[in-house]
Formats: C-alpha cells, sequence, structure tokens
C-alpha cells in the first residue's frame, strides 16, 4: 500500500514537471523561417553578399519614417555573456572588449555594418600614394572641432600618442602594419601624414581607435586607472564598473555629432547563461542581447511575438572542414609530399569528401535555412571572390573513390586501399552544441559513400594551443577539423598565414603560421607575394581571386556554411546594426534611440 | 589539545606548500592558456607573441616561475591578473561579499530545511510522508542544475507576473539596474539562486540526518533513556541528535570551503558575481595570479575546516580524543 | 557494500543468511525498487532487442517530434529516436555510474576506516592526502590527464572501454565518504562492544569488518545513492574535456547536456534519461535501505512501534 503510494507521488512529482513546461513549450517546426518569414527565400541566400539585418518582419517596422524624429533619453541594457577584461584598446584581448572600446574610442577610420571601411574622426578616406623609394605615405585630413570627453580639442597629436602607446613595452596590441610606420608628421593640427617603410596594402584597418593624449605615462601602461574608466571621441563615457556584474556608460556631453547620443546611457550587464539571456530579452529586462549564433534562429523567431528581433552581419568567415595533407604520425613536416596523409593526400579523396556532403540539407535544418552555404575563402566585402557552389552528388563521390581504389572488400560499410581503412577522425572544440551537431551529421553522410568519421572532440585551449604547448594543430596531429575562421575586411594576412607555404607550421619557424593543411602550391603563394606590393584594389582583388579559385581546386579545406555575427534586440530600440568589424554590435550606437 | 592544535597547523604549513606546488604545476602543464588569444589571430607578429610571453613571464621554466611567485606570496603580494591587470586579491575581495551573501544564505536556508525535515523522516520511517521526502529529494540530485534553475526562471519570472506585468521575480543579477542600493531588492533577487541552490543541498543533508538519526535511535543508549521513562522529544533532542549530528558536522566541514569558494552554476544561471565565475573565467584564459589566490585561499579553508570538525567531534562526543 | 552480508552468511550459521533474506523480503519497497532496477538492466542490457530505430539513425526534416506512438520519447536534436537512445545510452552510463561509486566507496570507506580506527600518524598522512585531493581542482587534474594521456595513445583508452572514464571520476570522488567513515569510525573505537572485543582477543582486521563497517554502513548508502546520479552526469563532463565517450555514442549523461537550449521547446530530450537516472538512483536508495534494515540486529522489532 505504501508502496502504492510511493508509486503514485513519483508520478505525480514528473507530472508536476512536465506540466511545468509545458505552457511555454512550443515544438520547433524544421523550417521556421518560411512560416514567419515568407519573403526571404533560401536561395537566393536570405543574407545579402554585405548587408546586414536580418530582421523578423512582424517586428522592427523599419520602413516607417519616424514622424517626431529621435526619442531623447532613457536606458538600454546590454546582455553579454562575458566580461570584458579592460576597456583600453592597447590591453584588449578578446572580442567583447574591442566591441565595448568601440563605444568610448572612436578611430580615424572604421568598418560599417556593410563591411565598407568609412572616415569616422577623418574627414574623407585617406589617399595613398607610393613614393620612390618603395615607400608609401598616406595622408588623413582631420574632422574639425572634435572634442574628447574631457573637453580636449582631437588633434594630429593624439594619433602620435596613439601610435606611441601602440608600439609601446606594455601595449598588448598588434604592432602588424604600425611596425612599418617610420614616422608620423602633423603639418597642422587635423592633417596627419604617415610614412611607411614599405607598401602597405591594408593601411586602411589601421588607427581604428584614438586615444586622448594623456591618458596616463605609457611606462605603467597596465595600471593606469583610465583601463577601466576611459574616455575618447566616442558617444560613451564609463560611469561605474562593478566586477562581475555590469558596466554603466553615460553619454559623452562633448560628443561631435550634435545631439546625440539620444540615450543617456549604456549599461552592459553580464549574463553568463545564453539561455537565461534569452529569457530575459523575451521578458524585456534586456535590450540587447550580444553574441548569438545561427543555432539561436528558431528561439529568436519564437520571441518575434514578444518584440524580439535580430541584426547580423556577414564577417568573411566560414564553418570549414580543415583536411591534412600530411600524416598526422610525423610530427610537423614542412613538406606533406615527404610525408602524405595515407588518406587525404588524395585529390579525390578530398573531392569525394566535399561531394557527400549535403551543405544545404545542413544549411536548411540545422541552421534553419538563414545562411549561405560556403563556397569561397573571400565570401564577402571589397575583396569578394564568388566561386561555383559545390554539388552535394553521392553517387559521384563514390566513383570517385572507387576509381582511386577505394573499395569495401571485407563488406563492413567502409572502404579500403592498400590496407588503409577509409576511417578517419574529426576533432572540433567541446561543448559547442552546434559544431557538435554538424559533426553528427558529418558522420551519417560520409557513412553513406563508405567513409567512416570518428568525433574525438577536445576542449578549445587544447585543440588551439600554440607549438610549445605541443598543439595538435600546430604539430599536425589530426586528420579533420571543423572550426571557423576567414580573412577580416582585408584579407591579405589571413590568407598569407593560411594558405601560402611559408605559413606551415614547422619546428624551424617556431610553429608559427596557420597553414594547417600543410598545403603547397607555387601559384598561390607567387599570387600572394605579389599582392602584398600593391595598393590598387582592382589588382589585389583579381590576384586574391585567383587565390580562392585554386584553393577550390585543391581542397585543403571544405566550407561548409557562412558565418554570421548575430545580435538580439528588442524592437523599441531603434537604429540597431552589427558590423563585421570589431565594432560588432556597437557600431553606431549614437544613433540608437527607444521608441516610447 | 593546544598541542595538538600546535602540530595540527604545523601539518597544514607542509600540506599547503604541497598543495601550491601541485597546482602550480598543474596550470602550468595545461595547454592554451594566456597566449592563445593572441596567437590565433594572424594579425599578430611573432615579435608581437614574442613580446607579449616576455611580459607574462612565461619565458622562465615552470620551478623559476613557482619561486617567484612563492617568494612574492610570502611578502604579500599574490600579483595582478593577467587579463584586467588589476591585483589578485583585489578581484577577489571584489566578489567576496556576493559569493559570503548567497553561500551564507544557502547555508541557512539548507540547515533549516535539512535537520527538522530529516529527523522527521527518521522518526516516521517508511511513511507516507517519508517516502514523498526521499522521492523530492532524490529528483532534485538527479537532474542537472542548470535544468533546475531554468525551470525556476520559467515559472517565476517568465510565466507568473506581478499585476502590472513586471516578473514576479528577476530572473538574474542582484539588483536592479540603474538604482541605488536596496535591501528589499537585494532579497528579492536571492530568492531564486537561494532557493535553487538550498533545495539541491537541503536534499542531501536530509538524507545523511535521515540515515543517522535512524542509526542512532535504535542504539542502547537511547533505548535505556527511553526506557528510562523521559519523554519522547527529550530523548530525542538530549541523547540521539547529538550524536547523529556526526555525520552532519563532517558534511558541513567539507562545504564550508564553498562558503568562499561559491557555486558555479548557480552563480552562472542567475548571473551571480561571484568567486565561482571568477575562478571559471581565469580558468578559462589560464590567469594564474587569480587562479593561484583563489586556489590556495580555498585550500586553506579545506585544511582549516578540517581541523575544526575534529575539534567541534570532540564538543559532541566527549568520548572522541584527539592524539 | 556486498562484502559485509556475504561475509556474514558464510562465516554464520545459515539460518542467519536466510533470516536476512527474509528480512531483505520484508521490506516491501526495497523488492519492488530491486524489480524496477532489474527491469532497467534488462531494457539496457538488450537494448537491440527493444528499439524500432537505431540510436544513431537522423532524421533531419524529423527534428524534435514529441513523444507519439512512433517515436514513444519523441525524438531528439537531430530527429534520432530518444526511446532507442535512451535504452542503449543506460549501458555506458550503467556502468560508468556504478562501477565509478564502487571505487569511490571504497577507496573513501578504506581510508576513513584506518584514519578513524588507527588514528595518531595513520590519521595523520590519510587525512593530509585527503585534504591534497580535496584541493586539488579537478578540472586543471583532468585537462592534463587528458593531454597527456592523448600523447600517449594507449589502446585501451580508445572508443568502447569505460573503466578509465570510471576510475577517473571514482578516484576524484572519495573524499567525502573517507571523510564520513572517519568521522562515524573515531566515535564508534571507543565504544563498549569494540573495547569488549578487543578485550577478549579480537584483532583489529576483524573488529574493523565485523564491529566497525557495518555500523558505518548509513553514511555509505547514502552517500552511494546520492553519488550515482553525480557520477552518471559527470561522465559527460569528462566527454567535454576529450577523456570520456564520444558522440554520436548515446549516454544519459551526454543527452542531458545538450538539452539546455531546448528545456522549453523540447522538453522530452531532458525529462526522459533524467527520469531513467532518477528511477535507478531511488532503486538504489531502497536497496539500500532494505540491506541496512536486513542487517541491523535491531530492526526485528521495529514493525511492532
Amino acid at each position: 500500500m505504501k508502496t502504492l503510494k510511493t508509486i503514485l507521488f513519483t508520478m505525480l512529482i514528473l507530472a508536476m514537471l512536465l506540466a511545468a513546461c509545458q505552457p511555454a513549450a512550443e515544438a520547433p517546426t524544421t523550417e521556421p523561417i518560411e512560416a514567419t518569414e515568407p519573403a526571404a527565400p533560401t536561395n537566393p541566400p536570405a543574407v545579402q553578399p554585405t548587408n546586414t539585418a536580418v530582421v523578423a518582419p512582424t517586428a522592427a517596422p523599419t520602413t516607417e519614417p519616424p514622424q517626431t524624429g529621435p526619442a531623447t533619453g532613457g536606458t538600454v541594457i546590454v546582455g553579454t555573456p562575458q566580461e570584458p577584461t579592460t576597456l583600453n584598446p592597447i590591453l584588449a584581448a578578446s572580442s567583447i572588449d574591442d566591441a565595448l572600446t568601440s563605444l568610448v574610442f572612436e578611430g580615424l577610420v572604421e568598418i560599417d555594418e556593410n563591411g565598407n571601411f568609412v572616415p569616422v574622426l577623418a574627414a574623407a578616406l585617406p589617399i595613398a600614394e607610393e613614393t620612390d623609394d618603395g615607400g608609401m605615405i598616406v595622408t588623413y585630413q582631420l574632422l574639425p572641432d572634435v572634442k574628447f570627453a574631457n573637453g580636449n580639442a582631437f588633434t594630429c597629436a593624439d594619433v602620435q600618442y596613439t601610435f606611441d602607446a601602440i608600439m609601446s613595452e606594455l601595449s598588448q596590441a598588434s604592432t602588424s602594419g604600425y611596425s612599418q610606420i617610420v614616422g608620423i608628421e602633423c603639418p597642422d593640427a587635423l592633417t596627419v601624414v604617415v610614412t611607411y617603410e614599405e607598401v602597405y596594402a591594408p593601411y586602411l584597418r589601421l588607427f581604428s581607435y584614438i586615444l586622448p593624449t594623456g591618458a596616463g605615462d605609457l611606462a605603467t601602461l597596465d595600471t593606469w586607472a583610465f583601463n577601466r574608466q576611459p574616455y575618447g571621441a566616442g558617444p560613451w563615457m564609463v560611469e561605474s564598473w562593478t566586477a562581475g556584474d555590469n558596466i554603466v556608460f553615460v553619454k559623452n556631453a562633448n560628443y561631435h555629432e550634435a545631439g546625440k547620443p539620444y540615450l543617456d546611457s549604456v549599461i552592459v550587464k553580464i549574463i553568463p547563461s545564453r539561455e537565461v539571456g534569452m529569457t530575459m530579452i523575451g521578458n524585456g529586462e534586456i535590450h540587447v542581447l550580444w553574441d548569438l549564433t545561427e543555432a539561436d534562429f528558431v528561439a529568436l523567431d519564437a520571441m518575434s511575438a514578444q518584440g524580439v528581433a535580430y541584426a547580423g552581419a556577414v564577417t568573411g568567415e566560414n564553418e570549414l572542414l580543415l583536411l591534412n595533407f600530411a600524416d598526422p604520425a610525423v610530427d610537423g613536416p614542412a613538406d606533406p609530399a615527404a610525408a602524405p596523409h595515407p588518406i587525404l593526400y588524395d585529390l579525390a579523396v578530398r573531392q569525394a569528401l566535399q561531394m557527400a556532403i549535403d551543405k544545404q540539407l545542413i544549411v536548411d535544418t540545422l541552421l534553419y535555412g538563414n545562411v549561405r552555404v560556403g563556397t569561397t575563402v573571400l565570401p564577402a566585402g571589397t575583396f569578394a571572390c564568388p566561386q561555383e557552389p559545390s554539388t552535394y552528388d553521392l553517387a559521384g563521390a563514390i566513383a570517385l573513390l572507387e576509381g582511386a581504389g577505394w573499395v569495401d572488400a571485407d563488406n563492413d560499410g567502409i572502404r579500403e586501399k592498400d590496407g588503409v581503412r577509409l576511417s578517419m577522425t574529426i576533432a572540433t572544440t567541446s561543448g559547442n552544441l552546434l559544431r557538435e551537431q554538424t559533426e553528427q551529421v558529418l558522420v551519417e553522410m560520409l557513412r553513406q559513400a563508405g567513409i567512416e568519421l570518428v568525433i574525438e572532440n577536445v576542449p578549445s585551449d587544447t585543440l588551439f594551443a600554440s607549438w610549445d604547448e605541443n598543439g595538435m594543430r600546430k604539430h599536425g596531429d589530426f586528420d579533420i577539423l571543423l572550426y571557423t575562421t576567414g580573412p577580416g575586411p582585408d584579407p591579405d594576412s589571413h590568407l598569407f598565414s593560411n594558405y601560402h607555404s611559408a605559413s606551415i607550421p614547422t619546428a624551424d619557424n617556431e610553429g608559427s603560421g596557420s597553414n594547417y593543411s600543410r598545403y603547397i602550391n607555387a601559384d598561390v603563394d607567387a599570387w600572394l607575394d605579389d599582392a602584398y606590393g600593391l595598393t590598387d584594389v582592382d589588382a589585389r582583388r583579381e590576384l586574391y581571386c585567383n587565390v580562392a579559385a585554386q584553393i577550390n581546386q585543391d581542397l585543403p579545406r571544405i566550407y561548409l556554411y557562412e558565418r554570421l555575427l548575430l545580435s538580439g534586440y528588442r524592437v523599441e530600440l531603434q537604429n540597431f546594426l552589427v558590423s563585421p568589424g570589431a565594432m560588432d554590435f556597437t557600431w553606431g550606437s549614437q544613433n540608437w534611440w527607444l521608441k516610447p | 589539545m593546544t598541542q595538538y592544535i600546535l602540530r595540527r597547523a604545523l601539518q597544514a604549513i607542509l600540506t599547503l606548500l604541497v598543495i601550491s606546488v601541485l597546482i602550480f604545476g598543474l596550470i602550468s602543464s595545461v595547454p592554451g592558456g594566456i597566449m592563445s588569444a593572441y596567437s590565433e589571430n594572424p594579425d599578430f607578429t611573432q615579435e608581437d607573441l614574442a613580446r607579449l610571453r616576455e611580459k607574462y613571464g612565461l619565458n622562465d621554466p615552470v620551478p623559476v616561475r613557482y619561486a617567484k611567485w612563492l617568494l612574492n606570496v610570502l611578502q604579500g603580494d599574490w600579483g595582478n591578473s593577467f587579463t584586467s591587470k588589476r591585483p589578485a586579491l583585489q578581484e577577489i575581495s571584489d566578489r567576496l561579499p556576493n559569493t559570503l551573501l548567497l553561500m551564507g544564505s544557502m547555508f541557512l536556508v539548507t540547515l533549516a530545511i535539512a535537520i527538522p525535515l530529516g529527523i522527521y523522516s527518521a522518526l516516521k520511517q517508511y511513511t507516507f510522508f517519508d517516502h514523498l521526502l526521499t522521492t523530492v529529494a532524490l529528483a532534485g540530485q538527479s537532474l542537472p542544475t542548470f535544468w533546475f534553475g531554468l525551470l525556476l526562471i520559467i515559472i517565476f519570472s517568465v510565466l507568473l507576473k506581478t499585476p502590472d506585468g513586471k516578473p514576479l521575480l528577476p530572473s538574474a543579477g542582484m539588483m536592479t539596474l540603474g538604482q541605488p542600493f536596496n535591501l528589499l531588492d537585494r532579497l528579492r533577487h536571492l530568492i531564486l539562486p537561494v532557493s535553487m541552490l538550498a533545495v539541491i543541498s537541503a536534499a542531501s543533508y536530509m538524507r545523511y540526518m535521515r540515515s543517522s538519526m535512524l542509526d542512532v535511535i535504535h542504539k542502547d543508549y537511547v533505548r535505556t533513556a527511553r526506557g528510562k521513562g523521559l519523554p519522547e522529544k527529550m530523548v530525542i533532542s538530549r541523547h540521539a541528535l547529538r550524536n547523529a549530528l556526526i555525520p552532519i558536522v563532517t558534511l558541513l566541514g567539507l562545504d564550508l570551503p564553498n562558503l568562499f569558494g561559491g557555486a558555479l552554476f548557480t552563480e552562472t544561471i542567475f548571473a551571480w558575481p561571484g568567486i565561482g565565475r571568477l575562478f571559471f573565467d581565469s580558468a578559462m584564459k589560464t590567469d594564474y595570479p587569480v587562479l593561484m589566490a583563489v586556489l590556495m585561499v580555498y585550500s586553506f579553508l579545506i585544511v582549516a575546516s578540517n581541523l575544526l570538525v575534529d575539534l567541534v567531534y570532540t564538543v559532541l562526543d566527549p568520548r572522541i580524543t584527539l592524539d | 557494500m556486498a562484502e559485509t552480508p556475504l561475509a556474514i552468511a558464510v562465516e554464520q550459521k545459515e539460518s542467519l543468511f536466510r533470516r536476512f533474506v527474509y528480512q531483505f523480503l520484508k521490506h516491501g519497497m526495497a523488492v519492488f525498487w530491486s524489480m524496477i532496477l532489474l527491469g532497467i538492466i534488462v531494457l539496457v542490457a538488450g537494448a537491440p532487442l527493444f528499439q524500432r530505430y537505431s540510436p544513431t539513425d537522423q532524421d533531419l526534416y524529423n527534428r524534435f517530434q514529441p513523444p507519439s506512438a512512433e517515436h514513444w520519447m519523441g525524438t531528439d536534436d537531430l530527429g534520432r529516436d530518444m526511446w532507442s537512445r535512451t535504452i542503449n545510452g543506460g549501458r555506458i552510463s550503467l556502468v560508468v555510474g556504478l562501477l565509478a561509486m564502487s571505487i569511490a566507496i571504497g577507496i573513501g570507506t578504506l581510508v576513513g576506516l584506518l584514519s578513524g580506527f588507527f588514528g595518531g600518524w595513520v590519521d595523520a598522512v590519510l587525512m593530509r592526502l585527503t585534504e591534497i585531493f580535496q584541493s586539488v581542482p579537478r578540472l586543471f587534474l583532468l585537462l592534463v590527464l587528458t593531454t597527456f594521456l592523448r600523447q600517449l595513445d594507449l589502446p585501451w583508452l580508445r572508443p568502447g572501454t569505460f573503466w578509465p572514464i570510471a576510475a577517473v571520476i571514482g578516484g576524484l570522488s572519495w573524499m567525502g565518504v573517507a571523510r564520513l567513515v572517519r568521522g562515524n569510525t573515531m566515535e564508534l573505537r571507543d565504544q563498549e562492544f569494540v573495547l569488549a572485543a578487543r578485550m577478549i582477543g579480537v584483532g583489529n582486521l576483524r573488529i574493523l569488518l565485523r564491529h566497525i563497517l557495518p555500523n558505518v554502513a548509513s553514511p555509505i548508502i547514502v552517500t552511494a545513492t546520492l553519488g550515482l546520479a553525480g557520477a552518471i552526469i559527470t561522465e559527460s563532463g569528462l566527454s567535454y574535456l576529450g577523456f570520456g565517450v564520444q558522440l554520436p555514442t548515446p549516454t544519459w549523461g551526454n543527452m542531458l547536456s545538450a538539452t539546455q537550449k531546448y528545456l522549453t521547446s523540447a522538453p522530452w530530450m531532458a525529462i526522459f534519461p533524467g527520469m531513467m537516472i532518477f528511477l535507478v538512483v531511488i532503486a538504489i536508495n531502497y536497496l539500500g535501505d532494505g540491506l541496512r534494515d536486513a542487517l541491523d540486529p535491531y530492526h526485528v522489532e521495529k514493525g511492532e512501534k
């Protein structure tokens, strides 16, 4: 009798648990995009190559002109999963640091929501002139009447100071590009003449933030109070920072755009759990939720009735499979021809891999049709180079494998050749749900072609560890890796470090470079070397485009889908944009206003 | 007794030294680390990376780094965080009050629930009520923490609203942003995280209390007391409870360091800026000055609370001798 | 745990063993839950016989289907049959959970008994060791261990062998039991029945096993029930570090860990594996209660109270 009672109670408790979930439960449909966004066809892609703002039509009446102009005042609360470590751009180490420093600092040239370079504190994009001795001179005209938040005028001297700070001993900023600058002159307060030792093609990416002269003594950079209480020429300044909890930004009364920022303050609240962040934005407790992924589309769509929309930007990065050309058993070989991978060195196998993967199915299901399949290393921006998408052809893949001698002689479902089983490991950063789903789908797809993939995931620190730390990627100890990478607005450094033969990490170069496939192609090397010495954008684009096409022939990597920078926001927040540059969601924050 | 405590203190110093070597060695052997944030970025040149390695002192061999760290600590300098550049102790002290508030409330609520229910459950063994408590307690242990936490948020801040449409309880954080400190507001923010922690931890304290009580009430001296005709309440509180508390005291001793260490999952779900998350964030970035400081304080508390527990044993049961 | 009834039964007369079985069978809840546990073990061990779909077959166009006649427990985020994954997932979870728990209880009980009974330098050494184990952060230890083992590339660490996982979980979670057992042993060691046994010349080992161990069984049983759920969930944490069972092999732990995102939209993904863990834990709990009551010499009269 007692037993029965207990069983009944057990069931009651479970029923209560179930019931508690029911009201909010809503089974996700497999094609939610078609349900809520009929205007967005999946092919051609829903996201324009260089454009942003994927907005659910039920929300955000962006076309409606504001009758009375923007409302002023109010506070916007932004949720982020991570706390920034600093608000000094010289010390910034992570993407949240970069994004939040952009609330306080503006640069000479920045990247807008379309991925283009635009002048911000410069009056116009600077002009570069090559000099006779092979150097380069870049001249900026500065915007007049710009003041820092402390009231000091912004002049050429601040550009010099910023340069000194970047090059100083305690700086944690990348010096690439800056290290080629031999001098900065100030003919007058509003003219900056930067002299480079040699031609540096991606010069526009430099000076994306300007520190005010007098921020502090560069010898004690690490311990400045300024690092947590900074002021700059941007729309906001820091009022308070409660460690681990929130940072309050208040408007910079001296901001150079008249009447802006419209809001009184922006509060950044640290919310470590993304699920809780989603609940809070649906509940109206926060206005912006930073750093969502493509896997969140369905939850975001489900919240459109609660007034949640989202904005995204194509970053030019791809989620990709990185194929190892060299034998994983050999430690960091410089040339894979000397130690070829027993399976992947064969081009036919790589082609068969790509053909056996139904990228569109992954995009349509796991990603809810909201991104484009991966086709090229240069999908977006000024240097975009569109390529034909690969075709999914299982029969073709099988034919290729058979032709190359891979047959399933022992009928275990997996092919063999000369005693080698067509079985490889795939590794990615563990704990990433979307990547784990993608991997498992790939396992099934490749099994159809008689290829075995074994998942062996590791924490991101293990995967991305350096050469000295025995990083598996640096030393070539893998078959296939799954992760995201891609060029920034200027592809120069990415293409060189990922595809040039000089960038193969070996003991000799102390593991520098990111050519983890150990891909060697003399033409690619030559095109990249040539492009480095050019300032002409069209000529560079053509060379980079050759590289992109050649990569698709040789297949050191298989591009699965294009990544987005994605943030959710509440529809009462107007003018919310996402830039593919470092400023991310803070781009244009001076234009934010709250619809009453 | 004093001699015993002195001897234990001496042992503690040795133990802590061993622990510091172990922890330092482990942290230094973990792959990745502070440099991986930079080495992935193609815009960082080899020179940049070399400069940063030097700046973080990563070029020294591990034993040298340990020796430097130990010397500094002995002089009271725990070093600056690699990431925020602030003193490691300041990072801790900024979060300590939040952690103490959360964990302290949790302990109080836990004990207030668990001890009476555990005793009651034992006295009414195999009644309907006992089975119910057992079921609920074990259900709480079988569900992952995050699941329970999210469920609380959905019920109390999404489904249930105040008459003016605001969430009944705030889903996360320590305070309503943009408002000055307010005790009532802080308490409202405490309710969900404390309930979650307390329910889970009370479940386990209750199980121990129940089983320990069951053991004791069958013991000879309790039966004797009962035989003497003492009222049942007196038998329980005078004779049984004292001895039944021994496992509870042991458990409290095991949990005491968490008063400082915080609760990672709860802090994560409810966005509570405590030490648990400071530790986790620092671990993700291998920020070893902060990590070492957190872990060493934690280890000290483990060692100290074990000593404390042993002393309490002798109070609870004078037959227990320490030698 | 199993040694105690056995040891007594073998050493003493058969009637005692019979009484033990009789006592256990009289314990209704223990018998009922033993049956449930047995049922789960049969389901899990014979999973291929009871499944309609393979646990790894995907159907990407039928993701997140709620429970139905077709899919008794619904489908998961890749359209796989949850029923099949749940019964197949139990195999690793049960083996790892029970094994890990036994290891933790084994080490903990041994350390606790020795430490509490002998005191002095034995206690000092063992307890300082316990403190060191309590202090060393698991996360780093596991990370370093994983990296180290990766480089060794040992064959017994390949997928399909779970005892290293169980050994690691068990080897890192014995400290609580040790402290609990030690506390109770310290209380017992100077009590009359122990002194009496010692007086009539009973050896230390015999005193420990025959007189002390049965009396510290309660906290051990409670720790075992509470620790089992923990061990099953911890298994998925090890996979995160690259050490445990890798996808797509289902375990109750990894099935649960992926459900955070789908708490409201597909709650069945968490409820069914969670319920299985719960059923196993509560079964072990009542099993433990039954064992203890059957062993308790005073228990006979309890029914009369």
